[in-house]
């Protein structure tokens, strides 16, 4: 046991007592959990470049149960820049808390701030962020909390592995952030779009808006990226169930079960919420105006548009600290 | 031409024209590049050209300094001056970096104190230079600031308030302090000279009863360019009042009209049958827009690219409008919308499609490669494009540049950077190999996407003609940069990010930096030796190193060269270190 190397202190408020396993060097994005094996053991180039830059990345890297970032997209990127942009699951990264309702609160309000930190190898540069809606603060996160299933980050690093042989020393940014000054818009530009948008979105009225829309996001815990949906598609729960699943079906794992029970008023029914999204084991909330995670179907469904502000499809584990707050019958159904 | 005896000339004096006729043949000729021509033959004609010389424009205002400029053209009354890096628009250049105009003004007020107008882009101008402005040039009728910072809406006011002959306030995406709109009030009640007016960057309300005086007080108003708390009754009573416009930029489009309000708006749009360029129209609705339509029968520009229509209501719009030249969007109106554009616009010669959000990737309306060739397709005359998508093939590019060949200006911002073809998961080197190869008129290219070195030996030797180059995330090595500096002759900007070209790559361009105004580079491998090493050997060069906070000393994070005749610059802050050969 002596002549074994010692495990590294994870500190997690101040860094690493000591640098942790190098991350596996995807070209793209250092993966997050140095600290599962199966993570570190992959490739170990250019550790000691990394090694500073991993080390703040692991600062606020592991979150506690209940919080976590969608995973980076990596299916349309070409692996060598696999920049998967903009910092969606970044920027619930700056916030490690747990529960469902604080982690997505904070992002929400950051639904105009997009946070994140590049990494570039090549130029071993720290590029800096800007919030969306304004100037570039240029202040570094160092960190980019990321938590992944095991198998889904062995799943990305085997492709980046493998296709970021190309021989292209492509030079794109490491991680899925958010780069300064890309795309080229120029400030002003953003700025007026930038309220347009969110006048769009935060705004939980429907139907005030200029083109009567009105998109939210939808996350699905475990895909790589998030969707948007204009909820005045829709007319029923039913019918955002269903085209939530079409949405997702290429993410989900299950064959749909729903069980077309109708409920009353067109609210639905445990069945239903249970099976929404492709098989029993996925949960879909929404985040009100107040910033509460409520679950989808107990409100009539005019209100409900009104006063959505995002949409969440958890899985069912996840979701039982949520759904411990509402009725106990729910209870047994959900837990997974 | 015979001549007979009694006519002829003396020898000598017949290669002499009186320098007033020289002057005078010469003030006909308008454009600088002629103007340089020109001056460029003899020293005769390098006198009469710069006591004639009434407008100079400065690319580069470190190019040359203040004074060497007012020596040289006594009598200038415009200048055009740019500064900062074009970078800069997008937040990589620091705030403090120089470009301001005080200097210049100084000079100008003791040399060329008739100054008339002065357009600037990407310089830091100050509410006290406003107001020096204002004050020491009797003569000061135009005025444009675009991209500008540094001021507020108090310096606009000084210019209000004694500019009594101006003809033109053009303020465009400035960064700048937006206090109130009390400036529009410091124009005097007897004041009427006015021809262009732009304000659609500013954000605080000004008084629509001031507007309106002003505007039915100028009856040569040519170019109102409203902001977005114009509201549509006030537009409505602009329009009656100033039919002989031409620019029209309207202000917010979202107002919810009564039937016989729009109407009379419709009415009203009716009247302005002289419009030839329409803009703003922030938030509109599909039914606000229709009011619009009267009055784009003789339109040539659309700015469309504040508001984010959906494809029907673009489409349409699009078949009121036949002799469109130039439109701009956002990508909110997606492939079909472009449809429409290339089923309804044959005259199009200029497109840029702009992204709505572009931060987040899964909008659900966005434009694809089968919008560009949809409106390749229908747009045989286009020569400019501006185009931000999320994917992109190169099949499709080859077939927009095989429908229009004749492009000057082509820029495809890919947004992912790093992204392939997204069909063939191949780089795509070979679309913007179509480009190069098929547009030998291309004079600026902006490329993105999974790009290696293949992409760089197109341009170098396909591209002939280019002046300027943007690059981003591309290339694989030195190389990449190496075909562009030895291919592009005629290159004058070149701009680069992100990108794995070195000091040998930056080195390999010495014997072209001279004939460019001038070079980017960051986030690449330039050190600050091989910054020293170029500004060694090419002392009139200015070679500038932008360091960034926590860096390494000898990274060079962003690098700037570019040719001048004033030496190495002193206004330089200290996150600026300028190298020179001395």
């Amino acid at each position: 046991m002596s002549s074994a190397p010692p495990l590294p202190e994870h500190d997690y408020i101040g860094g690493l007592s000591s640098p942790p396993p190098p991350p596996p060097l995807m070209e793209p994005a250092p993966a997050k959990l140095a600290a599962s094996p199966s993570s570190s053991s992959s490739s170990s180039e250019g550790d000691d470049d990394r090694r500073s830059n991993s080390i703040k990345e692991t600062e606020l890297r592991l979150g506690l149960p209940g919080s976590q970032s969608p995973e980076r997209k990596h299916q349309f990127q070409s692996p060598s820049s696999g920049l998967s942009l903009f910092g969606k699951d970044i920027k619930d990264a700056t916030n490690l808390v747990s529960g469902a309702k604080r982690g997505f609160s904070d992002a929400m309000n950051g639904s105009s701030e997009r946070w994140g930190f590049s990494v570039c190898e090549k130029k071993s540069e720290a590029v800096d962020l800007g919030k969306r809606s304004g100037p570039a603060l240029n202040s570094c996160v160092s960190g980019s909390m990321r938590k992944k299933d095991g198998c889904v980050g062995g799943q990305e690093k085997g492709e980046y592995q493998a296709s970021g042989m190309n021989g292209h020393s492509s030079s794109a940014p490491a991680s899925k952030t958010q780069v300064v000054g890309w795309p080229p818009i120029s400030s002003s530009r953003k700025n007026t779009m930038a309220s347009n948008s969110a006048k769009n979105n935060e705004e939980g009225e429907g139907g005030k808006l200029g083109f009567g829309c009105l998109y939210v996001k939808v996350s699905l815990d475990g895909a790589p990226y998030l969707r948007k949906v204009d909820l005045k598609t829709y007319t029923n729960y039913k019918g955002l169930s269903s085209g939530l699943e079409k949405m997702f079906c290429s993410f989900t794992f299950g064959k749909s079960t729903s069980n077309e029970s109708p409920g009353q008023d067109g609210l639905m029914s445990e069945g239903q919420s249970r099976d929404l999204v492709n098989g029993s084991e996925y949960v879909l909330t929404y985040e009100d105006k107040d910033g509460d995670w409520m679950l989808v179907g107990d409100v009539p469904w005019e209100m409900f548009t009104e006063t959505c502000r995002r949409l969440r499809i958890m899985k069912g584990s996840d979701a039982i600290g949520l759904v411990d707050a509402v009725a106990a019958p729910r209870e047994t159904e959900k837990c997974m | 031409m015979d001549l007979t005896p009694k006519q002829s000339i003396p020898a000598a004096e017949s290669t002499r024209f009186p320098d007033e006729v020289l002057e005078r043949v010469l003030t006909l000729l308008k454009s600088p590049k002629d103007r340089n021509a020109v001056s460029l033959v003899c020293k005769d004609w390098y006198t009469a050209d710069s006591w004639s010389r009434r407008h100079v424009f400065i690319g580069n205002c470190y190019s040359v300094s203040p004074e060497i400029v007012a020596r040289r053209f006594p009598r200038i009354r415009s200048v055009t001056l740019k500064g900062k890096p074009r970078f800069s628009d997008f937040n990589l250049v620091p705030d403090n970096w120089g470009a301001d105009v005080q200097s210049w003004l100084l000079v100008f007020a003791s040399g060329s104190p008739f100054l008339e107008e002065l357009r600037l882009k990407r310089m830091r101008v100050t509410d006290e230079s406003l107001e020096f402005l204002a004050l020491n040039f009797p003569n000061f009728r135009a005025l444009s600031l675009l991209s500008c910072d540094g001021f507020s809406t108090s310096g606009l006011a000084t210019v209000a308030t004694h500019c009594k002959n101006l003809i033109e306030l053009d303020i465009q995406e400035n960064g700048i302090e937006d206090l109130s709109g009390e400036w529009l009030s410091c124009f005097p009640d007897n004041f009427s000279t006015l021809e262009v007016l732009n304000f659609s960057n500013l954000i605080t309300d000004v008084n629509p009863g001031v507007l309106e005086r002003l505007v039915s007080r100028c009856r040569s108003l040519k170019v109102l360019k409203l902001n977005r708390s114009s509201s549509l009754d006030c537009l409505h009573r602009l329009l009656t009042s100033a039919p002989q416009l031409t620019e029209l930029g309207a202000g917010s489009f979202s107002q919810e009209l009564t039937p016989q309000q729009h109407a009379e708006l419709k009415h009203a749009f009716g009247f302005c049958k002289n419009l030839t360029v329409l803009s703003g129209f922030w938030d509109a609705t599909a039914l606000n827009l229709s009011a619009v339509y009267p009055a784009c029968s003789g339109l040539s520009f659309l700015n469309l690219s504040y508001t984010a229509l959906q494809s029907q209501e673009l489409a349409s719009l699009l078949p009121h409008c036949p002799c469109l030249r130039r439109l701009w969007v956002l990508d909110s109106v997606g492939d079909r919308g472009l449809e429409a554009v290339g089923a309804n616009c044959p005259s199009l010669e200029e497109i840029r499609v702009f992204p709505t959000d572009p931060f987040d990737e899964d909008m659900l309306h966005t434009v694809t490669e089968s919008g560009i060739v949809a409106v390749s397709q229908g747009c045989p005359k286009l020569h400019y494009i501006l185009y931000f998508c999320r994917q992109m093939t190169n099949a499709a590019v080859a077939t927009v540049v095989r429908n229009c060949p004749d492009f000057t200006h082509f820029r495809l911002c890919i947004m992912n950077p790093g992204q392939p073809d997204h069909t063939t998961n191949q780089p795509m080197d070979e679309a913007f190999g179509a480009v190069v190869k098929t547009c030998k008129k291309l004079k600026r290219l902006s490329i993105s996407g999974l790009l290696t070195d293949l992409t760089f030996k197109y341009i170098g030797e396909y591209a002939k003609n280019l002046e300027a180059l943007s690059v981003a995330f591309a290339g694989s090595s030195d190389l990449g940069m190496q075909y562009v500096m030895e291919g592009c002759s005629k290159l004058k900007k070149l701009e680069i990010r992100d990108c794995p070209f070195g000091n040998a790559a930056l080195l390999s361009g010495l014997e072209r930096y001279e004939s460019m105004r001038s070079l980017w580079m960051s986030a690449c491998n330039v050190t600050v030796d091989g910054c020293k090493a170029l500004a060694r050997q090419m002392p009139r060069l200015n070679v500038e190193v932008m360091k960034e906070e926590g860096s390494d000393d000898c990274k060079a994070d962003k690098v700037y060269v570019y040719r001048t005749v004033a030496g190495p610059r002193r206004d330089a802050p200290p996150s600026v270190l300028t190298f020179s050969s001395l």
